[in-house]
């Protein structure tokens, strides 16, 4: 898909798509949003450019970041969750810490935090992994 | 005393870690281990005659009731002290044994883990631990017996003798459950020490056949004999070990373990005798058609095993304190006479008897160490076999209701055992002909060192049996019988009916051996009649059947047509989701969806024209996009009824799902005809009948009252416990987080199956 288009679309579309996908993830706790979503935005942002250039600009690289994304976000799920075994001998339990932001307001930072980013990495590394792999198998361009 | 455990298991891994420097110490180092051990528990023994019992727990896994609790009394520390004292000679054989071999560093970790895993079991106080060392055994001895895994007939050996004692091992551990289940504890203490009546419980009989089982697998009793002969595929020093102090002897161990639990009853005293009488017979009398050294010794061991169940099995006092000290004599003469056969493999090519001989001249050394082992094993005086054989014997007199039938079948198969030790020593060290492939000369001081101080042990027993039994056999029967006993061993007996029988064995082997030219070879003609059956022929063929049965449906399941997976997924879908609709009928199906806006009708309406559109379309891309729409109206819905993230969720896959399909469908072949009307119009009917439950659960739902939604929790509980106010991001965070959790999983397993998909074409 040779797309003059999308190609200048995307130097604009991914920086922004990237953004209100880590916007919409902080947020989602207390607004719509939340890992998934922002995982699918940000997967979707990261394949606008293999999607409009050739198939050249993909390499083993790319690839091994997917895995690698994956493999943070696994590793972020599964700390958050061993994080609850290991202080209340309960899986998954959910841990806070209060944060006082200059005597007026709270910051809640807690596991269920982390477990989303976890969520998020997982997303973006499955949706970037399977399209490259597919694209690489049949010579997509 | 539970670190004991750990030092053998620690050696293992020190045995990685040797230097090449210090390959030439190998041996004599490891072996500096188990001695070590062995040296530690020699401590325990003033410990032991005055405590009966020591416990030593740590905590494991307290939540199910298992720790590492470990127990030492007079029967564990009989055992423990074979197993290391046997264990340090069979190390330092090893070392010269295993010289040339490829891949010793791999054979002594197998070794020492085996051994650790032996004192485990005799050490565990619990029942459930008992079983992990118990599996832990057959697993290492599978690894040891395999260790030639080059050829196959050692694989066969190995994979069998695994299968078989893990068979047994399972049905222990069902038994063992039973037991904990009608006791009420899984604590060996407890349950010997303890008042447990388990004998007049209802589950009694399927405990002890259950717990027999794996007994009776484990210690090589007929039926399962046969994977023993198997085994003498390990090299020699494995051989020794498994036939002496471990392996074979954790099923007796077991039952001596249990025998305050379970014995007592007509069932333990019939079944046992019974099993263990005929092992003993068939045992013996296979020995004596064998060719091959190995296979002798190692039917011999069978008889042997035959015998100590046997005496488990008679239940008496007598009985216990003969199985004892047989236990001590068959682990001291075995040991030495397994690697004396590994020696004069080594020295002449061979292990064949018909080809040995004359080796007393060329190799003294080993010839005398033989010979002690052999005066042992034919229970002739002054050695600690002769003391065994007389109390033996002495029990069978004894015995309740089975005196005779189990004297006469004692006499015959010590009659054969005797046969077999002078055919032995004639054939392999005195005959004056040679065939052997390499002209033997004595072996290197590693060769006969081990097997020369356990026949040493086995004479200096034999002259001083009292102590032996003071010490040792005392505080084991304590425990086992649950009362204070006095043991005292004697080498003489006097002029007494059991000398006689003593007698009439070692003439009655005498005579037979004298008349070996012609008993054997119709020996041999018998048994090619009537025992032609090879056992693991029939376990081979009895394997294969299970293989071919797997093949067959596996073959059915996975036939490999994507088509025909879909089809069997949605049809089970459909005839579950349909059956529980119709069985909950006191749900009422509500036709009326109340009132509509008109912009919902509107975008129902769209929906159901993209969906006729995306069935009777002619170009693929326009049924993909078609779907699309689809997709896109129901995010709108779930928007107007304010379920956002459902909405947004729902968009992005949507968005993501047609642009994988575009992907997909440039590869494909132009819009061709693949079907055909006929599975049209069978699909046609899946798609309705799945189409169709989730139209009537939708229905249905909507008509369900619920006492108390579990919304209402969440929507309660959402800030206070999860700190959020977006209800649906706390429940897949926080309060279903495990249903997150699994869905990731599910991912990760997605992505491995597009990796695997992708890569069939290049295979």
């Amino acid at each position: 898909m040779n797309s003059t288009i999308l190609k200048m679309a995307v130097g604009v579309l991914k920086p922004l798509f990237l953004l209100v996908s880590l916007w919409l993830l902080l947020r989602g706790h207390n607004e719509p949003g939340g890992g998934f979503i922002g995982g699918l935005i940000a997967g979707s942002a990261l394949i606008l450019r293999p999607l409009a250039y050739d198939l050249e600009r993909l390499s083993e690289k790319n690839k091994r970041q997917s895995r690698i994304v994956l493999r943070a976000g696994m590793i972020l799920i599964f700390s958050s969750a061993l994080l609850g075994l290991v202080s209340h001998n309960t899986l998954l339990k959910g841990l806070w810490l209060k944060v006082n932001l200059m005597g007026t307001q709270t910051l809640k930072v807690g596991t269920p935090l982390l477990f989303d980013m976890g969520i998020y990495l997982t997303v973006i590394g499955f949706i970037y992994f399977v399209f490259i792999s597919m694209m690489e198998e049949w010579q997509w361009k | 005393m539970e670190w004991t455990l750990l030092i053998l298991f620690i050696a293992a891994g020190i045995s990685l870690m040797i230097p090449s420097r210090l390959k030439n110490l190998k041996g004599w180092i490891l072996s500096l281990f188990p001695f070590g051990v062995f040296v530690y528990l020699l401590t325990f023994i003033p410990v032991i005659d005055e405590q009966w019992l020591i416990e030593r727990s740590r905590p494991w896994m307290a939540d199910l009731g298992l720790n590492l609790h470990f127990m030492l009394d007079g029967l564990s520390l009989t055992f423990a002290l074979l197993i290391t004292g046997i264990g340090t000679f069979i190390l330092i054989y090893a070392h010269e044994y295993m010289r040339y071999y490829s891949h010793t560093k791999r054979f002594y970790v197998y070794l020492l883990v085996f051994m650790g895993s032996m004192l485990g079991l005799v050490l565990s106080a619990n029942l459930i631990l008992l079983f992990i060392f118990w599996e832990l055994t057959g697993i290492s001895s599978f690894l040891l017996i395999g260790f030639k895994h080059h050829q196959e007939n050692v694989r066969t050996s190995a994979i069998q003798a695994l299968l078989v004692t893990t068979f047994g091992g399972l049905m222990m551990l069902a038994g063992f459950v039973l037991l904990g289940l009608a006791s009420g504890t899984y604590s060996l203490p407890e349950l010997i020490i303890g008042d447990i009546k388990i004998t007049q419980h209802g589950w009694y009989l399927p405990i002890l056949i259950l717990i027999l089982g794996g007994a009776f697998s484990k210690s090589a009793q007929f039926p399962f004999h046969f994977w023993l002969p198997g085994a003498m595929q390990a090299p020699s020093p494995v051989s020794a070990f498994l036939h002496s102090a471990t392996m074979v002897k954790a099923g007796i161990y077991l039952l001596a373990r249990l025998n305050p639990v379970l014995a007592g009853t007509a069932e333990w005293q019939t079944i046992i005798p019974l099993v263990g009488g005929s092992t003993m017979l068939i045992g013996a009398y296979l020995a004596l058609t064998q060719k091959d050294l190995k296979a002798i010794l190692a039917y011999t061991t069978i008889s042997a095993l035959g015998m100590l169940m046997l005496l488990i099995g008679i239940d008496t006092e007598l009985a216990i304190k003969g199985a004892l000290i047989y236990l001590i004599v068959h682990a001291l003469y075995k040991g030495t006479l397994f690697m004396i056969a590994g020696s004069v493999e080594k020295q002449t090519g061979t292990r064949d008897i018909d080809l040995l001989g004359n080796l007393a001249y060329k190799m003294p050394i080993t010839t005398a160490v033989a010979l002690l082992a052999l005066l042992s094993m034919a229970g002739l005086p002054p050695m600690l076999g002769y003391v065994g054989k007389e109390i033996i014997y002495e029990a069978k007199i004894q015995a309740p209701h089975i005196a005779g039938f189990v004297t006469f079948f004692g006499v015959v198969s010590n009659i054969f055992m005797v046969w077999v030790s002078i055919f032995i020593a004639y054939r392999v060290f005195f005959r004056r002909q040679y065939h052997g492939f390499k002209t033997p000369k004595e072996t290197s001081h590693h060769f006969w060192i081990g097997p020369g101080i356990l026949a040493l042990v086995g004479l200096i027993l034999g002259l001083f049996p009292h102590q032996l039994g003071e010490y040792l056999i005392q505080p084991a029967m304590n425990v086992i019988r649950a009362e204070s006993l006095k043991v005292d061993l004697k080498l003489w007996h006097g002029f007494n009916q059991v000398f006689m029988l003593s007698l009439l064995t070692v003439i009655g082997g005498v005579v037979l051996f004298m008349l070996r030219k012609q008993i054997i070879p119709f020996f041999r003609k018998v048994n090619k009649k009537f025992f032609d059956v090879r056992f693991s022929d029939l376990f081979t063929r009895f394997l294969d059947g299970i293989m071919l049965f797997a093949r067959h449906n596996t073959r059915i399941m996975q036939h490999g047509y994507q088509r025909i997976y879909l089809m069997v997924l949605f049809l089970s879908v459909a005839f579950l989701g349909w059956y529980q609709l119709i069985d909950t009928r006191f749900w009422t199906i509500g036709l009326s969806v109340g009132h509509l806006p008109p912009y919902v009708t509107l975008i129902g309406a769209i929906i159901v024209i993209a969906t006729l559109f995306t069935l009777f379309s002619r170009s693929r891309m326009a049924a993909i996009i078609s779907m699309g729409v689809v997709g896109y109206g129901i995010a709108i819905i779930y928007l107007i009824y304010s379920a956002i993230d459902l909405a947004i969720t729902q968009l992005l896959v949507e968005t993501l799902t047609v642009a994988i399909f575009v992907l997909v469908i440039f590869k494909l072949p132009r819009f061709a005809k693949l079907s055909s009307r006929a599975s049209k119009i069978r699909d046609g009917i899946i798609a309705l009948l799945v189409g169709g439950f989730m139209t009537g659960m939708a229905l249905k739902a909507r008509n369900l009252e619920l006492q108390h939604p579990i919304s209402d929790y969440f929507l309660n509980h959402g800030l206070s416990e999860g700190f959020g106010s977006n209800i649906v991001n706390v429940i897949l965070v926080d309060f279903r987080a495990l249903d997150t959790l699994g869905e990731v999983t599910v991912l990760l397993i997605a992505t491995l199956g597009v990796v695997a998909l992708l890569k069939i074409d290049k295979s």
